[in-house]
């Protein structure tokens, strides 16, 4: 028996290495996350803004870097790059090449100075090789050979680019070195080759854009007007080489017309690869709104072959583009790309459909090329270090039924590296890799890692003066562009209880942390006020800088300049100036009032429940049970399966009950699993870690929970005569009697009742674009003499799913595009008339079985919706946390979500969600306790006279009247007094209101914070009186 | 005085407009207004609360005895509230807290309770515009100063 190593080698810094770590971390394993670059953050923070939502990517990715920075159980290893892995599943030895940064970790600040003394520009790889104009007009990179790679980095160290270093190379310059005040630079720095010991291994390596100089007609590298989605993001980005300004490379103009070209290096089998990249299609929408945003005059055209639009709130992005910023999409292929020699405009010759049909020529300021997802950069290092199998482009071959694992045990994957996708996809999926890693290793779990140690707590009495520390967030130029910082930070100086103020570029990077923490002990700070963004992302974070140098938590307040001032006065500077003095003053006010609170370790029943037995369901119950938790699984339905049931053949060629009884055997043979079928939850009370209900009578107790409630067949009544002639019918009626039917010509309709544009149904459901090729392939194989017609809006066979719409294509299938002003008709007769662009003309088809292809539905989910509090989205399916980073979290502690009831999706994607879901509980139970809210209601016993009123208003259920006997000398009296569960409540303050007597203070948010903060605010500048406290 | 003049007064008053916004619905609100930039006047000062139900009527009172021209009780739409019911015992609250308003001889219309959700930027902006507009035509609040 081989002994197993309690920690795991995550391979790959991006949001996948991220997200794993950060599970894995969190449930007491040690966590080695290897990145060859200087810094983590992958390729998400080179993005300026994120889709569908347009958060800013720094934004949301930003506090992911600190905490993994900051995590206790993760030990980050920056440019290193893994050489060999040996051993076996449980017990692997990894080497790994540090490579030299020639800049000593412990001595660096990250202050910068070498990096503005160096006087040599290399190309800049951060900002896809643009160049940026130096003061004398000169064009420059933005690097130089000694760098810190980009002004969030994690963590912020310069390193010096070795092979470009003129020192290191003939012994000449050494200016960095003179100039770095640390002392922190070390010419004589070695690559070191470093061994480690690891259970398991997660590959995240990620991908890097297509080159696009391999297709010569694109001119790229040549005209210096083409450029590539990544550049022109970074033209976008604020922090950017032209800090934001949309310019084109050969004059520096804002351009006034602009193109996107989809599909390069993806969809093309003239250069082998002919797989979609997924997310570029997005991603050009993305940067055409950006682009619009940036400038409103700007025409935006995005040539394309299909709008794949398949993810949640996608397709509603892409009709926002066409409608709201008027984008226009041009279905067709740029056939050439020629070159104004006068101007150096791009002219485009494609073939028109809409317009004057025929081949047409547009003159374009810029172009800009969608990029594919390239994983090859990385085949060497997987195929011949991890000797994994891969496909012929690169990715990492895996099982549909276990995607997080590869052909060798004890080494998953996530993200891109298994095949191309968007972000949230790949978040789900590294939190399944970290579920499997996490199984693997549970009985070794906490054997690595060393406990946490926080500072001794500094005291602060009630009684002690404040001293308050403020930061006041130029958040780039998010805030600074409206709000003189520097003006507030001294205002705020002003008052006598704020002994320090800064104005830093970015409050939540790590390097303001240390600046903070360091500013805490040198002022003696008792109190610290961060104006920046909403305190709703960004309060935990600082949250925890406080906690790290032993001050209470909750001696914090965050005022929110972003959201709330500068980007919604960003044309009143004086104002917004105002308002943010008004703010700060509120905040101080309302400071000095806080107090230390404590949070408390409450016990949680280590057990979990689970709603939903089909696929997404069983795996999530049989991978909690595995890592060792009891687990409740309860079915709606007398028998296990779901929707899987009824699909006979995957598009993959697997039997969905055959999947289902796989699955049911394990979850019958597994004594940790309660199954439940035919039953429903009833009577839900409690809260996270402590949840108690009623399941057939019998009474179940769980500490955190798992929706997988599915999703079913739409049914089209009143759409192209459904229902009224029995030979049009929808795919899924065709594939349960598909042995009975035997059609000469079939049409098959996509889009039925999906890409509405009104909701519920505006989404586009992913999957049925692969449900009709599927069935066109099983009819073609079956007969080649039958007609199929698909009548389709888009195709959407997204990744490796291309595959099979050539192959349909090959067997004969035709494809004829339609579109909402021109839907097809199904005459009475059964006659279908299409109007068919390509030739101009409206076809007629006699076919003998029309199918519909039509969307997932959410299955009934209000009920669960209002019993567990959790919201739904316009499209009635679950609503996750955040559509980004959290797509498996809702945003109520203890409550996960897996499977189509979040949105249509494969099998396979169903499966990684539900092991994705499954590590999240797994991390809430590890621990044994949660820690209470520090901002609960509390009752003062002398003043409560036990009338009751809190306990009645309390939702929460979390004040109980109490009766005591006090015996006294010469009667026994008997007392009634409310108190409070501090794991239950919530601190949302209706009990105090309700108090006749005043009993009832909210911690956090007593009456004198509220009342002091909105009298300060209110103070006129007349009757301030800088000497005292607001 | 003109109306030329009352019109000058009318356009130089900036008033001072508290709003008391729950953290889940109507404090993220905000947040997304200012995601999605959509502008708004800049009288608007925003105190977070974790509930609307949370709001006691003295913070209302007093707000205005110090100098606020208006304010608002932002709360989670019926059904959404974070808190189950919090949002329903505002209601009731600022219900009894607006008669109390007529009841004292001040403007009843300078006290509003709205629901906005979370994904309701667009109106969080347009309930700011249209209540500051509305304080703008009533003029400067008149207790207050004399009455402090």
């Amino acid at each position: 028996m081989i002994e197993k190593i309690g920690s795991v080698a995550v391979i790959g810094g991006g949001i996948a290495g991220i997200q794993a770590s950060l599970d894995l971390a969190n449930q007491g394993f040690l966590v080695h996350l290897i990145e060859r670059n200087p810094s983590i953050g992958g390729r998400m923070v080179q993005l300026d803004k994120t889709f569908p939502t347009l958060d800013c990517a720094m934004c949301i990715l930003g506090p992911k870097l600190v905490d993994v920075q900051r995590h206790p159980n993760i030990k980050l290893l920056t440019y290193c790059e893994p050489s060999s892995l040996s051993g076996s599943i449980g017990n692997f030895s990894l080497k790994y090449i540090k490579k030299a940064r020639y800049v000593d970790a412990l001595k660096c600040t990250g202050c910068g100075v070498c990096e503005e003394k160096c006087p040599y520009w290399i190309h800049d790889d951060f900002n896809a090789g643009l160049t940026r104009k130096d003061k004398r007009g000169r064009d420059k990179p933005a690097r130089k050979v000694i760098s810190i790679p980009f002004p969030q980095a994690v963590p912020k160290l310069a390193y010096i680019q070795a092979e470009t270093c003129r020192y290191i190379q003939k012994g000449k310059c050494g200016i960095c070195q003179k100039n770095c005040d640390p002392g922190a630079i070390d010419y004589n720095q070695k690559d070191e080759e470093i061994e480690i010991q690891i259970g398991a291994v997660i590959v995240a390596t990620g991908f890097d854009p297509f080159s696009a100089e391999k297709i010569s007609s694109l001119h790229f590298g040549e005209f210096p007007n083409v450029v590539t989605t990544l550049q022109f993001e970074r033209l976008l980005n604020a922090s950017g080489p032209t800090e934001g300004e949309v310019i084109r490379p050969s004059d520096q103009r804002n351009p006034k017309k602009i193109a996107f070209l989809q599909c390069v290096g993806s969809r093309n089998p003239s250069i082998d690869r002919n797989y979609c990249s997924a997310a570029c299609c997005m991603f050009a929408i993305k940067e055409a709104i950006m682009a619009k945003e940036h400038d409103p005059s700007v025409e935006v055209y995005v040539f394309y072959i299909d709008i794949r639009a398949f993810g949640k709130g996608f397709e509603e992005f892409y009709q926002r583009a066409i409608k709201e910023f008027k984008i226009n999409f041009i279905k067709s292929r740029v056939s050439e790309i020629r070159e104004n020699p006068k101007n150096n405009n791009l002219i485009l010759k494609y073939e028109d459909f809409e317009g004057i049909q025929g081949v047409t020529s547009e003159e374009m300021d810029m172009v800009i090329l969608s990029t594919g997802l390239d994983p090859s950069s990385h085949r060497d290092f997987l195929e011949n270090c991890l000797n994994l199998n891969l496909d012929q482009y690169g990715f990492v071959i895996t099982d549909p039924l276990k995607p997080l694992e590869t052909n060798r045990p004890g080494v998953y994957v996530c993200g891109v590296s298994s095949g191309p996708k968007d972000i949230p996809d790949t978040v789900a999926q590294a939190s399944g890799a970290a579920a499997k890693a996490a199984i693997l290793l549970k009985d070794v779990r906490n054997t690595q890692i060393e406990e946490i140690k926080l500072p001794r707590p500094i005291k602060v009495n009630l009684t002690d003066e404040s001293r308050i520390g403020v930061l006041i967030c130029h958040c780039g130029h998010n805030i600074a562009s409206v709000i003189d910082c520097k003006e507030v930070a001294e205002y705020a100086k002003t008052f006598p209880n704020v002994v320090y103020a800064s104005d830093p570029m970015y409050a939540c990077a790590a390097d303001t942390q240390e600046v903070l923490k360091e500013a805490i002990k040198e002022h003696k700070l008792n109190r610290i006020i961060v104006a920046s963004c909403t305190p709703r992302t960004h309060a935990p974070l600082f949250r925890s800088t406080l906690k790290e140098v032993g001050l209470n938590e909750f001696l914090f307040d965050l005022v929110n300049l972003r959201e709330h001032v500068s980007w919604v006065h960003s044309h009143e500077r004086e104002d917004a100036n105002e308002k943010a003095k008004d703010l700060v003053r509120g905040a101080i006010a309302r400071t000095c009032r806080l107090e230390p609170l404590l949070k408390e370790k409450i016990p949680l029943i280590q057990k979990a429940l689970v709603i939903g037995g089909g696929c997404a369901g069983m795996t999530s119950a049989l991978d909690i049970s595995k890592a060792g938790y009891p687990v409740y699984l309860i079915e709606k339905e007398d028998q296990l399966g779901g929707e899987l049931l009824k699909i006979p053949v995957l598009h993959n060629g697997m039997k969905g009950i055959e999947i289902v009884e796989e699955l049911k055997k394990k979850v019958l043979n597994d004594p940790n699993i309660t199954l439940f079928t035919g039953a429903e939850l009833a009577d839900l009370s409690g809260s996270v870690g402590n949840f108690k209900g009623i399941v057939n009578g019998q009474k179940i107790e769980f500490g955190g929970v798992i929706l997988a409630t599915g999703a079913e067949s739409f049914i089209p009544s009143g759409y192209y005569n459904y229902g009224k002639k029995s030979n049009i019918i929808t795919q899924k009626e065709l594939e349960e009697n598909f042995d009975e039917l035997d059609p000469k010509t079939v049409v098959m309709i996509q889009c039925v009742g999906s890409r509405e544009s009104e909701p519920p149904r505006t989404y586009c459901s992913r999957i049925c674009c692969t449900g009709a090729i599927k069935n066109s392939i099983r009819l073609k194989e079956r007969n080649p003499d039958v007609n199929v017609f698909i009548l389709y809006k888009d195709i959407r066979t997204y990744g490796d799913l291309e595959d099979y719409y050539l192959k349909t294509r090959q067997l004969g299938t035709i494809f004829i595009r339609y579109t909402d002003e021109r839907k097809p008709e199904v005459k009475i007769k059964g006659t279908v008339e299409i109007f068919d662009e390509m030739l101009g003309r409206t076809l007629r088809i006699n076919p003998d079985l029309i199918v519909l292809s039509v969307p997932l539905v959410p299955k009934p989910n209000e009920k669960l919706s209002q019993m567990f509090k959790v919201p739904r989205g316009s499209d009635q399916f679950f609503l996750e946390a955040h559509i980004k980073l959290r797509p498996i979290d809702f945003a109520t502690d203890g409550i996960f979500l897996a499977g189509t009831g979040h949105y249509p999706k494969f099998t396979s994607e169903s499966i990684y969600q539900a092991s994705g879901a499954a590590v999240r509980v797994m991390a809430l139970l590890a621990p044994g306790y949660l820690l209470s809210e520090g901002a609960i209601a509390e009752i003062d016993q002398d003043i409560c006279r036990g009338c009751g009123r809190c306990e009645e208003i309390c939702p929460y259920k979390a004040i109980e009247l109490e009766v005591k006997a006090i015996e006294l000398e010469t009667e026994t009296i008997k007392t009634v007094k409310a108190y409070v569960n501090p794991g239950v409540c919530k601190g949302c303050g209706s009990c105090l209101v309700t108090c006749p007597v005043t009993a009832i203070t909210v911690k956090h948010f007593p009456d004198k914070t509220i009342e002091a903060q909105v009298e300060s605010i209110l103070l006129k500048t007349e009757q301030l009186d800088i000497k005292q406290t607001p | 005085m003109t109306q030329a003049d009352i019109n000058l007064i009318e356009n130089d008053f900036k008033p001072t407009i508290i709003v008391f916004a729950c953290n889940w619905c109507s404090y993220a609100g905000a947040d997304l207004a200012g995601v999605s930039r959509i502008q708004y006047p800049s009288n608007v000062r925003i105190v977070r609360v974790m509930c609307s139900g949370r709001v006691d009527p003295a913070f209302i009172l007093k707000a205005f005895l110090k100098g606020a021209d208006g304010v608002i009780v932002a709360g989670c739409h019926p059904g959404d509230c974070h808190y189950l019911e919090g949002n329903l015992k505002a209601e009731e609250r600022i219900n009894n807290t607006i008669k109390a308003l007529k009841v004292l001889g001040w403007e009843a219309s300078r006290l509003r309770l709205e629901w906005i959700s979370a994904s309701e930027g667009k109106r969080f902006a347009q309930v700011m515009a249209e209540f500051t507009q509305q304080i703008k035509n009533l003029g400067p609040i008149k207790i207050g100063i004399n009455q402090r």
